[in-house]
């Protein structure tokens, strides 16, 4: 009740103070799922303005019949009716992805959507909770055009990279984030539940009043704040069951694995006939299975996978929120709680979070803000590292563990057993602290300025414990007697690590509003901002610790103590200023202009200017559209350009460092050795060194069709990096490595389109929406260098990163074939790659030699192409389904030898990849020699079909696993990312109890991904990870 | 819980199968360890598990599981052993695998053989050496004992398999002793276990000549020509060590003129070489040596002798080595037989000779003025007890030396070049070179 005289005495102070009385009107706001609180209600005719209350009841004094009464809302469509002087009237509000009238937070400010002449993309709240992922830079995958989120595991923790547009230059191209004005490391420091928008800033439009620092994009997160009129208290938790999608096969089972030993081993010998069992004899594994039915020590079939992974994990997350808003103060806080485990042991994650946002409104002139965020991380991991490996692909003819779970020597010799050392092996733990404040006082002297003073502290502090301990290895038997360690490792470590971060961030905006002539809109804002972070760290750590189960450094071997040290500091300094102005919401102007000083370089070089302008044309608005406004509701034409800088190119790339180090030196008396400290110079470095600058130029539409229901944007963008750093040789007896120059030039072009289709038939709403983008980035001068690593090169006039090395040409099927062709090694044999001879020295032509030298090329790009993604929304009455999907066009991945080589370190499993499903080899064999002398004519068949070559240590190190398109697979997928069913109970059923709202959903993340990729491999999962399919039910209450 | 068990596997490896509780698995052996009697026959252990388990026999040759029985979680199972038959212990081990629980390995020792009387029955010990060890094998109690008081033999007595140890005092004789030590096994006979220890051996007469010159000067020289034949005139030249003397017999010398002023005269050189001028065939070294407190060489002594002469240019190259034997005299090298003439004799007079002689040493010279100093040396082997061993050296030929200045003359008058000694001077070098050095002994050696 208390609510209600609260609700509608903000609404009655809202009001203007009409000339003359006129009519009341009343009426009700819903949606969906009911009524709905802080409904903007206004009458621009009679200048009234009103407010729904918590029921979404309104009353607005002073309307007149025929008047134009709008209803406004964030994330909803807005509408008008004109009142026919009944009251009272009913809104139903409608969900609506594509809001004209949103606000969109920009650089030190906010504007509506429509007024917006920068290509930005803009991802609401709705859209991040429908999935149920716990890092909030995987939410983004496939949600907003131009925006590469690039993961490789959903476990624990998983972070995702994430660039704007595509790669911005050869360093960091890392966008940079903000979360409410703040900036921050990682989008993963903000809860995904705390999230109410998200803002990127693509072009230099709207990016460059960052500067320096928004070369690589900016990404604006804005979080929950209270609306006036609210008073609820919330609850949403979730639990989760994940599942790795997929996971490879390897033969592992005894029979499979000693058989293709055998075959490597009688490869790597010569094939001679009668020795096909050089290992492994054919009656040992013939009987083996008998006999480890008999004598499982003697003869292991162990369950590497069973006994080190589980079938799923669980994920708990809880979030609890509270909210009071009304025209003085408006409170916001959630506190959230998240714990997820792994499918191995040891390997959690656990987050602790809070944010409270604070305002209070003392009076027209002066209000103050208080913004206050804490986040607390738990990171827990094996020492061992990831067991995925071992798990799929260690022997079964190894034992991991006894019987009674005590754990065994796993590959004899080595004693290689990561199980062992997953379950004894110690662990590492992270934990990290983050907290930042935002202290702000705005004054109002006068209507449309207003003048904002922040101050920002942030502090984190990150404390990491690797403790490593030795795993003794007891005789099955003899439960007291040591046989080895695991890993032969047999001393305990520990390491630990302190780092501490802070940064005071300082901010004076002022901005200016003004409307001439209802025609003649203007903005103005100028602003000084500064900045400084310090980071220290120490460490110390002993490889001698006495006590196993003592993780403490006082523990150490006081003579096997090492420490260390180090610590770094930077600043800015910046100006800024825009100038926003638009004639009639028809013609648009925005200037930008930022002057950033950077402690990163000399002073002489100190300062750079970061000026931006765009324009904007918004048709639709023109008279002579008019007639064709039912069709095309909106069209607006954006034109920008403008630069943008790097710094982020390290904290003193112009100065030479001295490096310190323990040197071996004569002690006084020249008798013996003794480590001294010692200091040199290592580096050479150009103290001219200045910003990376990325020049921008950007062409966009955006559009509505059919009275908004259908959305349209597109953007065309062009942009040219230059002054990378590169590194320049100099002479070796100078001493010093490479030191870096501005060198390097970068032209990136690329485009992004975005449309959707939102509308309601009767009480079913629907929607979709689909977005794909694209982008090329040719390397410009750099020197006539060339950067090969990885299977790839950056080299003038080819894409970045291109893929780069030889070409096959199958597979030798014969000796004939070996001597017709050159080979990479004259060791060639059949069943060994093929690669074709390009060219020679002096670039005449094939040469009749194969080396790579002269036979590498260009193979395409390494980078994904044509990225896209979606989504489908159905509501009808409380129940919601909606679906997002995304999906990568065109990419080629590298299939690395961890994936598809068989025999790895000379006794790991082959992949089942190398088998047909009929169980026959689809890699090259070695015919067996007949009784009549021939070899077996099935094999030889096969072997023309076969994929993959044969079997062998030595070609494979010299021949076979060079970098070429032999191992280049198409890795382009489609992924239906989230499918989320949600039921909101009807508010008579639950408002008798209190409660203001019951929902409750269920999620299933990553169900389905369709690829042509590897058997077992998940497209965008790594070699020692894995992505899950995520099965969430979520429960919301709202009181 | 009733366990249900089955017999799946053969004789070498049988699987049995129980129910299972994993909530709480378990599998015990009463003990891991079963010892068996070396005649074998039938045992049984037990084991309690409440899991499915395998049973792995690796000593099946010799050890069979007969069978088994189970009464509630607790399985007897018999095992039939075979007889050790050898004199070691063996060990064979029987191993439970079972579904989550400690595999468990029971070791069955089985006794060896054990052998009755002594080990060894007899071993040869050093003379030096003052302890020896054997062992008793008796089922019971045993008595050790010796005649000779001055072993000591410990323990004297016990019961069953033993560790003795004997003392005893180093052997100073060269016979070789014999320790003889009667095992009385109660029940049983007696047994012997002998101890041999080889006798002395070493150098047991030495004549440092350098050393002892000023001695061999008062006992050996003769201040004139010797005048009584045949004798040794009462000279002679003492050992340093041990017992011993060297002596110069000469015969008579009617009918054998003196060519010159020497007619025998012994005499001795700075470097304590005693040597004679004057010899005459016939004449001997004779060495004669006893072993302290009057002991005996058995037969048997192999015997080293070694020393350096040199021979002027009126002696003969030919030369006999032999000792004593009862009343007869053994050569110590092996002899060889020439034939030797001359026409012409040392006094320049026309002779008619011609002879076959026997001789064991050949001494050339490889100086034709100064003679060459020459080892002789060589061993030979007792063939009778004696208490004095009597060795004798001295020349066969009647011919003078060849390639000296008298080379070929026969030897029929006595002069100064008639010479002999025993040297302490080094050997010359096979090219003749002289060496001087002076620390050549004459040794007698008992080797074995």
């Amino acid at each position: 009740m208390k609510k209600s005289i609260f609700i509608l005495l903000l609404a009655t102070i809202l009001q203007v103070s009409a000339a003359y009385a006129q009519s009341v009107l009343k009426g009700k706001v819903t949606d969906a799922q009911g009524g709905l609180v802080g409904v903007t209600v206004q009458d621009k005719k009679a200048k009234k303005v009103a407010v729904t209350d918590v029921d979404g009841n309104f009353t607005l004094n002073g309307a007149s019949k025929g008047d134009k009464i709008e209803f406004s809302y964030v994330g909803y469509a807005p509408q008008a009716v004109v009142w026919d002087g009944k009251s009272p009237i009913n809104i139903v509000m409608k969900e609506d992805a594509v809001n004209l009238a949103e606000t969109v937070v920009i650089g030190y400010g906010a504007v509506k959507k429509k007024d917006l002449t920068g290509a930005v993309g803009v991802v609401n709240s709705s859209l991040i909770e429908n999935q149920s992922t716990s890092q909030l830079s995987q939410s983004l995958q496939g949600l907003i055009p131009g925006l590469t989120v690039s993961r490789s595991s959903s476990m624990p923790g998983a972070s995702a990279s994430i660039k704007v547009r595509g790669v911005t230059t050869m360093g960091d191209s890392a966008p940079l984030i903000l979360v409410d004005g703040v900036m921050v490391s990682s989008l993963d420091n903000v809860a995904t539940e705390d999230v109410e928008q998200i803002t990127v800033l693509k072009d230099a439009a709207s990016a460059s009043i960052y500067g320096a620092r928004a070369a690589a994009g900016v990404i604006l997160v804005t979080t929950k704040q209270a609306k006036e009129g609210s008073l609820s208290i919330g609850y949403n938790g979730e639990v989760s069951v994940l599942q790795p999608t997929e996971f490879p096969d390897f033969i592992t089972d005894p029979i499979g694995y000693m058989t293709m030993y055998n075959e490597f081993q009688w490869n790597e010998t010569g094939n001679a006939p009668g020795n096909e069992y050089p290992t492994y004899s054919e009656e040992y594994i013939k009987n083996y299975m008998a006999n480890n039915a008999l004598d499982p020590i003697t003869y292991p079939n162990y369950d590497w996978k069973a006994a080190t992974l589980k079938n799923n994990s669980m994920r708990t997350k809880h979030t609890l929120s509270m909210s009071y808003g009304n025209k003085q103060i408006k409170s916001y806080t959630t506190a959230g709680y998240e714990n997820a485990d792994a499918i191995y042991r040891n390997c959690s994650h656990q987050r602790v979070s809070l944010r409270s946002r604070n305002n209070l409104n003392i009076n027209q002139w002066l209000s103050g803000s208080l913004d206050v965020s804490v986040r607390y991380a738990t990171k827990n991991d094996p020492n061992s590292g990831s067991p995925i490996r071992s798990a799929l692909m260690y022997p079964m003819i190894y034992a991991g563990t006894y019987p009674d779970g005590r754990v065994a020597g796993g590959k004899e010799g080595s004693m290689t057993n990561e199980l062992a050392l997953l379950l004894e092996g110690g662990d590492n733990k992270t934990e990290s602290t983050t907290m930042n404040a935002k202290f702000g006082l705005t004054f109002k002297p006068f209507s449309g300025m207003t003048i904002t003073g922040n101050l920002t502290p942030t502090l984190t502090n990150v404390a990491i414990k690797q403790h490593q301990r030795a795993v003794p290895v007891y005789d099955a038997y003899e439960t007291d007697k040591i046989i080895g360690y695991a890993g032969r490792v047999s001393q305990n470590s520990l390491s630990e690590e302190r780092r501490n971060a802070k940064s005071l961030e300082t901010q004076l905006v002022a901005t200016y509003d003004k409307s001439l002539a209802d025609v003649h809109n203007f903005n103005v804002m100028a602003g000084y901002e500064d900045y400084y972070y310090s980071y220290e760290a120490m460490s110390a750590s002993s490889n001698d610790m006495p006590l196993r189960d003592f993780p403490y450094l006082d523990n150490a071997n006081k003579n096997a103590l090492a420490v260390g040290g180090n610590a770094y500091e930077n600043a800015y300094q910046s100006f800024f200023g825009r100038f926003m102005y638009n004639y009639d919401a028809r013609y648009y102007l925005q200037l930008n202009a930022r002057e950033d000083g950077s402690s990163r370089f000399h002073k002489n070089y100190r300062w750079g200017f970061f000026p931006s302008a765009s324009l904007g044309w918004v048709v639709s608005n023109e008279k002579f559209m008019e007639g064709i406004n039912e069709y095309l509701s909106f069209l607006k034409l954006r034109a920008s350009m403008g630069t943008l800088g790097n710094e982020r190119i390290g904290n003193y790339p112009y100065q030479t460092m001295i490096s310190f180090s323990n040197a071996l030196m004569y002690d006084a008396a020249g008798m013996r050795p003794t480590a001294v400290m010692s200091a040199a110079q290592q580096d050479f470095a150009y103290n001219n060194i200045h910003w990376e600058k990325t020049r921008t130029w950007d062409l966009g539409v955006d559009a509505q069709f059919f009275n908004n229901r259908l959305d349209f944007t597109a953007d065309y963008y062009y942009k040219l990096t230059s002054d990378m750093l590169l590194s320049v040789a100099i002479p070796g007896f100078t001493g010093y490595s490479a030191p870096e120059r501005n060198a390097g030039t970068m032209y990136t072009n690329g485009w992004e389109v975005k449309i959707g289709w939102n509308d309601k038939i009767g009480d079913v709403t629907y929607g979709a929406s689909f977005n794909i983008s694209d982008y090329k980035s040719i390397m410009g001068n750099i020197g006539g260098k060339q950067v090969i690593s990885g299977g790839t090169i950056i080299t003038e006039g080819e894409e970045y990163k291109s893929w780069y090395g030889l070409v096959s040409n199958g597979l030798y099927q014969n000796d004939e074939d070996v001597n017709k062709n050159p080979g990479l090694v004259t060791s060639v044999k059949p069943g060994d790659i093929k690669y074709k001879d390009i060219a020679g020295p002096g670039n005449e032509g094939p040469d009749g030699i194969v080396n790579e030298t002269y036979d590498r090329k260009v193979l395409g790009s390494s980078l994904p192409h044509y990225l896209y993604g979606g989504s489908v929304n159905v509501g009808w009455k409380g129940l919601t389904f909606s679906m997002l999907f995304n999906g990568v066009g065109k990419q080629t991945a590298y299939v690395t030898e961890s994936m598809i080589r068989p025999l790895q370190g000379q006794w790991m499993p082959s992949p089942a990849l190398l088998l047909n499903e009929d169980g026959t080899a689809n890699y090259w064999q070695y015919p067996r020699i007949g009784e009549d002398g021939q070899p077996d004519a099935a094999t030889v068949a096969r072997n023309l079909k076969a994929t993959y070559p044969r079997i062998s240590y030595a070609s494979g190190e010299s021949n076979n696993y060079k970098f070429s398109d032999f191992w280049l697979r198409d890795a382009s997928y489609l992924r239906i990312k989230t499918i989320n069913l949600g039921y909101s109970l009807p508010k008579k059923l639950i408002s008798k109890a209190g409660i203001a709202g019951v929902r409750v959903y269920f999620n299933v993340d990553d169900p389905f991904c369709f690829d042509n990729y590897l058997k077992g491999w998940d497209p965008e999962a790594g070699t020692t990870t894995y992505i899950t399919r995520t099965y969430t039910v979520g429960l919301d209450l709202k009181f | 819980m009733k366990l249900k068990m089955s017999l799946l596997a053969s004789l070498l490896l049988a699987l049995f199968a129980s129910c299972q509780n994993t909530d709480n698995p378990y599998m015990t052996l009463a003990s891991k360890t079963l010892d068996v009697a070396s005649e074998g026959g039938e045992y049984t252990f037990k084991l309690a598990s409440n899991v499915y388990y395998r049973v792995n026999n690796d000593c099946k040759d010799w050890a069979e599981i007969k069978s088994y029985q189970t009464v509630g979680d607790t399985t007897v199972f018999t095992l039939q052993v075979a007889e050790n038959t050898v004199t070691k212990p063996r060990t064979g081990t029987i191993r439970f695998i079972g579904d989550d629980v400690t595999p468990l390995k029971l070791y069955i020792n089985q006794a060896r053989q054990i052998p009755k009387g002594v080990d060894p029955v007899e071993v040869e010990v050093a003379g030096s050496a003052t302890e020896s060890a054997f062992k008793v094998y008796a089922p019971g109690a045993w008595t050790a004992t010796c005649a000779d008081s001055d072993v000591v033999i410990s323990p004297a007595s016990g019961d069953g398999e033993t560790d003795v140890k004997v003392t005893f005092p180093a052997n100073e004789a060269v016979a070789k002793r014999a320790i003889t030590i009667k095992v009385a096994l109660a029940g049983d006979k007696e047994y012997t276990h002998t101890i041999t220890q080889r006798g002395f051996t070493g150098i047991f007469a030495d004549w440092s000549l350098k050393e002892i010159t000023s001695a061999t000067t008062e006992t050996f020289t003769d201040s004139e020509n010797q005048s009584v034949f045949p004798g040794t005139n009462g000279k002679y030249v003492a050992a340093s060590t041990g017992i011993g003397k060297i002596e110069y017999y000469a015969v008579s010398r009617d009918g054998f003129p003196a060519g010159d002023k020497y007619v025998c005269m012994r005499r001795v050189g700075g470097n304590g070489d005693p040597y004679v001028s004057g010899m005459a065939p016939g004449d001997k070294w004779i060495v004669t040596m006893s072993l302290k407190n009057g002991q005996v060489i058995p037969a048997g002594t192999k015997i080293r002798f070694y020393f350096v002469t040199k021979n002027g240019t009126a002696s003969p190259n030919y030369w006999m080595l032999d000792y004593k034997q009862g009343n007869n005299y053994l050569p110590v090298l092996p002899t060889k037989k020439i034939t030797e003439s001359a026409t012409t004799g040392l006094d320049g007079a026309e002779v008619n000779y011609s002879a076959e002689i026997t001789y064991n040493f050949a001494a050339f010279l490889l100086q034709s003025t100064s003679g060459a100093y020459v080892p002789v040396t060589g061993e030979f082997v007792t063939t009778q007890d004696m208490t004095e061993l009597v060795f004798r050296y001295y020349p066969v030929s009647r011919l003078a030396y060849a390639g000296g200045a008298k080379s070929g003359l026969f030897i029929n008058q006595t002069l100064a070049g008639g010479e002999t000694r025993f040297s302490a001077q080094h050997p010359n070098k096979d090219n003749g070179d002289a060496v001087k050095e002076y620390n050549e002994h004459v040794t007698f050696e008992i080797v074995e």
